[in-house]
């Protein structure tokens, strides 16, 4: 395994008594599409929030390609992308003009047509990507989350439930997409309910209970087993 | 493009696509623009009446009939306060305490022609640019931007430009340019007009100096009006950015500002009208707090001019005593008077600074005061030319007494009249008021308040901006 992208080490958080996640150790490698599983109030959230820098750890450190994000939250924040259960974009901009901004504000400057491209190779059309958001379905929304992740061109993604809500066909296409980014190098840190999803994609598949890792199983590990019984045996344990 | 400019833009361009900002900015727009044009209007009639009124007054003063000195000193002239263009953006104090003087023998008057006289002033809400920029336009700048970041967050999109890496300052500083920007470019056309519709004022003296800082103190004011906004903005959720906003703008807009002028009536009384009038008339009876009463000062001043001239009675003088005797009177009431006048200036000054210090809780206050310097009709102005006529007063009553004394004898005096020649040769008024620098010199510590309120927006947006670096 290459060097983590993505590396948390006794990452703790807690506010007041309440333990939202406790000691996580997790690494993700480039090219790695890493699943964590669990209920909701698992910690999953938590997780990406805490690689983010969107909140502080209570102890121990989240790092990003070897630097912790508490000391470099703009540095960091570089070589992620993120792409959130519901995607918020400016509903009076077309799908174009916000991955146009969002691109700017990660330093990135596009043409229209690279910007277009970036979007048909999300999954939206030209003709879609050239209307007012405020048309747009959750799944198109979701596909210019996608274009402005793939357009920053970042070395790890952070996905939380992505596919929530998505029809099938948009699922799947997502996760086309996803296995195509790993393949590229990126490492891919995902939260999701969907066990079907993630024994499609995931490289390593975790579970989550009560903001503790509980396990986690490569692909191989799991073989043949059925992912929903080794869920549910670890939620039982 | 550095990030602020591409936040500014992308906010800028939001703005302009979203029809509360047109409806908003152009209500606001309509009013400025009608304030100006009316402002205009009345300014236009007002300059061409003052300025009829000042030939006619001369005119008729320089033709009246050979009469006695002494009679035309009651006849009377009238000294107008000569009103910048930019009096009529803001009118301040002259809508209530007048702009007209009508000097006369004996008695000093209140300045008259105030609009509050005749029903055209308004004390809740001026319909004065200057009204509307102090008091409507922070209610525009609060319902545009209540939500500028708050509403971000509550959407999400905060989140996601956060996780690209979109650092606060440059959201903020952004978000502040591009509304500002938009605010501007939809506000600039009625200002443009209003200038221009006052640099073709006829007779108001055009100061560029003057129309320059009050253009840029206002717009200090909106950017930190909009910095505060944004600050809660950044720090609550817009519901509660909204409410403590509109709290803070109705408390620092209105109640501020009328407790203040309320205290300060009760802290720094002036006296009543009949009480002032009594108070007067006293003194010139009994001299002032009850010294030097004119009988006696009378009979003192007689045996000094029989003496001077070595006679014995009022009729052996070369001179004629009452124009010297009238004289006498007229120095005699011009102390009772600037002792009066000077305690109503000194409460007025005291109760203008107690308004001053209320900018501590309004930044309104702080620019009201400081556009009223700016415009020529703050209390300072009002004073400086208040006491401009009266020393205009005293020489002219002056030369009038004096004629008559020295060109008649008592046996003389009733044939005795001045002609043209005296009426002519008497200087017409001329005024003029407070230098800038003088203006502003006075009015500093509305200035400093002013700089404090704008280190208060900075720093409220700096810690807002520090917070918003934590989502949770």
């Amino acid at each position: 395994m290459s060097a983590p992208m993505l590396e948390a080490v006794q990452l703790t958080k807690a506010y007041g008594a309440q333990v939202a996640l406790a000691g996580l150790d997790l690494q993700v490698a480039a090219g790695e599409i890493v699943c964590l599983l669990g209920a909701n109030g698992a910690g999953k959230t938590t997780t990406i929030n805490l690689f983010l820098g969107f909140t502080p750890p209570t102890s121990g450190e989240a790092r990003v390609n070897g630097r912790a994000v508490t000391e470099h939250p703009l540095e960091t924040k570089r070589w992620l992308a993120y792409i959130p259960e519901q995607v918020a974009l400016y509903r009076n901009f077309t799908g174009v003009e916000n991955l146009a901004y969002f691109s700017e504000l990660a330093g990135r400057r596009y043409a229209k047509r690279e910007l277009l491209a970036w979007l048909s190779k999300a999954g939206l059309p030209d003709e879609a990507a050239q209307r007012h958001v405020a048309t747009y379905s959750k799944g198109m929304r979701q596909k210019v989350g996608i274009a402005i992740a793939m357009a920053k061109e970042a070395k790890a993604l952070l996905l939380d439930e992505p596919t929530s809500g998505l029809d099938p066909q948009a699922a799947n296409e997502f996760s086309q997409l996803l296995t195509s980014l790993a393949a590229q190098g990126v490492a891919v840190l995902m939260t999701t309910h969907d066990l079907f999803q993630a024994r499609q994609v995931a490289t390593r598949i975790g579970i989550m209970r009560q903001g503790r890792l509980l396990t986690t199983l490569t692909s191989a590990e799991l073989g043949q087993r059925d992912l929903e019984a080794v869920y549910l045996e670890q939620m039982q344990n | 493009m550095p990030m602020w400019l591409a936040v500014a833009r992308h906010e800028f361009q939001g703005l302009l696509r979203d029809h509360r900002f047109w409806w908003s900015c152009g209500a606001v727009g309509l009013l400025l623009l009608a304030a100006t044009v009316a402002g205009w209007q009345q300014a236009r009639v007002a300059h061409r009446e003052r300025a009829a009124a000042n030939a006619l007054a001369r005119e008729h003063w320089v033709t009246q009939p050979p009469k006695n000195p002494h009679s035309a000193a009651h006849y009377g002239v009238y000294a107008f306060k000569p009103q910048t263009a930019l009096a009529f953006v803001d009118a301040g104090v002259d809508d209530y305490a007048g702009v007209v003087a009508y000097l006369e023998a004996h008695r000093r008057n209140d300045l008259t022609g105030a609009a509050a006289q005749d029903g055209r002033a308004q004390r809740w809400l001026p319909l004065t640019a200057a009204g509307l920029l102090q008091r409507v336009l922070p209610l525009l700048i609060i319902v545009l931007a209540f939500d500028a970041v708050a509403g971000e967050r509550e959407s999400g999109t905060l989140r996601l430009a956060a996780s690209l890496g979109a650092r606060p300052g440059a959201l903020i500083a952004g978000k502040l340019l591009g509304i500002g920007g938009a605010l501007g470019l939809a506000l600039l056309p009625a200002g443009l007009a209003g200038g221009a519709l006052l640099w073709t004022l006829d007779g108001a003296p055009w100061e560029a100096g003057r129309f320059a800082l009050m253009a840029a103190g206002y717009t200090l004011y909106g950017l930190m009006f909009l910095a505060l906004t944004l600050a809660a903005s950044a720090r609550w959720s817009s519901r509660v950015a909204l409410l403590s906003m509109l709290g803070f703008w109705a408390v620092s807009g209105f109640v501020v500002p009328r407790v203040a002028s309320d205290l300060a009536a009760r802290w720094v009384p002036t006296p009543s009208r009949p009480a002032f009038e009594s108070a007067v008339a006293r003194d010139l009876r009994e001299g002032i707090d009850g010294h030097d009463p004119p009988a006696e000062r009378l009979k003192a001043f007689e045996a000094r001019l029989l003496a001077q001239y070595n006679a014995k009675r009022l009729e052996d003088l070369p001179i004629n005593p009452y124009g010297l005797l009238m004289q006498e009177s007229e120095e005699h009431s011009n102390r009772v008077y600037e002792h009066h006048y000077g305690r109503i200036w000194s409460a007025f000054e005291r109760q203008a600074r107690l308004r001053e210090i209320a900018a501590v809780a309004s930044p309104g206050l702080a620019i009201g005061n400081l556009s009223m310097a700016l415009a020529g009709t703050d209390v300072v102005h009002h004073i400086a030319f208040a006491e401009a006529a009266e020393q205009y007063r005293h020489p002219f009553i002056k030369t009038l007494n004096e004629d008559w004394a020295y060109r008649s004898t008592l046996a003389t005096d009733e044939a005795y009249t001045a002609d043209a020649g005296l009426w002519t040769a008497m200087p017409p008024f001329t005024y003029r008021p407070p230098a800038l620098g003088e203006a502003l010199r006075r009015q500093w510590l509305s200035l400093a308040l002013f700089g404090v309120w704008c280190g208060i927006a900075c720093a409220a947006l700096s810690w807002a901006t520090r917070r918003l670096v934590r989502l949770e």
